[in-house]
């Protein structure tokens, strides 16, 4: 049950100083995010892409511009983002990992534990409660932080290229998996790639990032139904219109 | 196969292990044998050794043991308090940090021996100078790697741990001091061997009890058994210590 609407990014320009050099890195970004959407956002790699999700996150701040939702400064407390690179607390077992956002939010020990291994059942991780995260493999450290992101409770998940470290399968097994949770538990995503078929297998929506500094190029909705196949005629056709303007707008490279 | 010849590789290793041994002994007591002046056979230090500890002279050997590790253990366990919160505090505080700082960048280069004069007349020579010096020589290196590990944290638990909704108290406790843990226990280890090389120093100048006041009095009544027994015993203890403190690091650090 969503209590977030749509969240508006507003004007977010971003440089950082290189060695007394100023480089523009995002440059009058404006977007939405729909309520209980799955936004991607794409683009190739050093586009900004991170830059902008922490901006959303918090985690960074813009040189202007803003993120509003609902009228009013979006609040941390309503988002929680997944990393590429995992970022569980090593010195925790996976179970004390998906505890942590609602030990901070003062849940109570024995409530906080039950709901810890309900998340971990939901990522399909029974039984790996009391392992630490150098045990287990990529895909299921990314599966632990999506527990932990989902124990937050919060409208909004950002996720930043979460499946970009793992195998082609692993990442075909998360996608799905990804989709079935979001699907049983509705929620605000925007999520990070530079792979457009993880783009159009996710998203409701696709805002394609690109030039520099990075503006919004382009924006594609897609419609086909869930679950999606990958070498279905609709899939590969919006596949290769991405494919093509993008190319066409110097997205892609090489 | 593989099993059996892994074993094989194994007890070789031993076996070497044991040989490096048997050569010191024997190198010991060819060089006794012929020069009686220079050392004591082997077989005579361990009997003067079973002396020392059955019928004492005066002060036993394990009186002096126990005095010297008394003062490690007092100073070591004070010099971790203050030096984990000393580091904390340098990681955590801008403030604090560019206060402090200079001072103790100033006294750090400072071997802890060479505070045995400034201690010594402020504290005179009783326990507290020895406890002084020993914690000095162990309070620098467990400040120094809190400190590094705070400042060395991956940034990327900080951004999850503000994601995940600590405050900056939560951020210190739960996030920032566990993930600096390993640097902290490699400072206290150093600080461990550091402390136990301090004591030794200390007594060797200021003591009427300890291992380091034995190896001096042995020196000066020429009782070169005594001196290699005191030395044994030094560096058997430190050997001892850093194994159980590796135990003790794989039971409260398992990641």
């Amino acid at each position: 049950m969503s209590v977030v609407g749509d969240i508006c990014v507003r004007n977010i320009s971003k440089s950082f100083n290189n060695n007394g050099k100023k480089i523009e890195v995002l440059k009058d970004i404006n977007f939405e995010i729909h309520k209980n959407e799955f936004l991607v956002l794409f683009g190739p790699g050093q586009c900004g892409k991170s830059v902008l999700m922490e901006i959303i996150a918090n985690i960074s701040e813009p040189d202007s511009g803003e993120i509003m939702c609902d009228g009013k400064k979006l609040r941390e407390e309503d988002l929680c983002m997944v990393f590429q690179r995992y970022a569980l607390f090593p010195w925790k077992t996976c179970l004390k990992n998906v505890e942590m956002p609602m030990k901070f939010k003062g849940v109570s020990k024995e409530k906080r534990e039950e709901k810890a291994k309900e998340y971990l059942k939901l990522v399909e991780l029974e039984g790996f409660e009391n392992s630490y995260p150098r045990q287990i493999s990529g895909g299921m450290k990314q599966r632990v932080a999506i527990a932990r992101a989902y124990a937050k409770e919060c409208d909004i998940l950002l996720f930043d290229e979460p499946f970009g470290a793992l195998d082609a399968q692993t990442r075909y097994s998360m996608e799905k998996e990804l989709i079935k949770i979001w699907q049983s538990e509705k929620k605000t995503v925007v999520f990070i790639t530079n792979n457009i078929e993880e783009a159009v297998y996710l998203a409701d929506r696709i805002i394609i990032l690109g030039g520099s500094p990075s503006s919004i190029t382009e924006e594609f909705k897609i419609e086909i139904p869930r679950p999606r196949n990958r070498s279905d005629q609709a899939f590969l056709a919006i596949r290769k219109e991405i494919e093509n303007r993008a190319v066409h707008s110097d997205i892609v490279s090489g | 196969m593989t099993n059996d010849g892994e074993k094989m590789k194994k007890a070789l290793c031993a076996v070497i292990s044991l040989l490096s041994v048997l050569t010191i002994l024997v190198f010991w007591y060819m060089i006794s044998w012929k020069n009686p002046e220079l050392m004591p056979t082997p077989v005579e230090t361990l009997k003067q050794m079973f002396e020392m500890i059955v019928n004492p002279t005066g002060v036993s050997l394990f009186e002096h043991v126990a005095a010297s590790f008394t003062r490690v253990f007092i100073a070591y366990f004070s010099a971790t308090l203050a030096g984990v919160l000393i580091g904390v505090a340098f990681g955590w505080s801008e403030i604090f940090r560019d206060f402090v700082h200079p001072i103790f960048e100033l006294l750090r280069p400072i071997p802890p021996i060479a505070w045995i004069p400034i201690i010594v007349i402020w504290f005179g020579i009783g326990e507290v100078s020895k406890i002084a010096i020993v914690f000095i020589g162990a309070f620098v290196p467990i400040v120094v790697n809190t400190y590094s590990g705070m400042m060395q944290m991956d940034p990327i638990y900080e951004k999850a741990g503000k994601v995940i909704g600590a405050n900056r108290k939560e951020m210190l406790l739960e996030i920032v001091i566990p993930a600096s843990f390993p640097h902290i226990l490699a400072g206290m280890k150093t600080a461990l061997s550091q402390s136990w090389a301090c004591v030794i120093a200390a007594e060797m100048i200021v003591a009427q009890k300890g291992l380091g006041y034995l190896i001096v009095r042995s020196m000066e009544s020429g009782n070169m058994g005594n001196i290699l027994i005191s030395i044994f015993f030094i560096s058997g203890i430190s050997a001892l210590l850093s194994y159980l403190f590796n135990k003790l690091e794989a039971i409260i650090c398992p990641w």
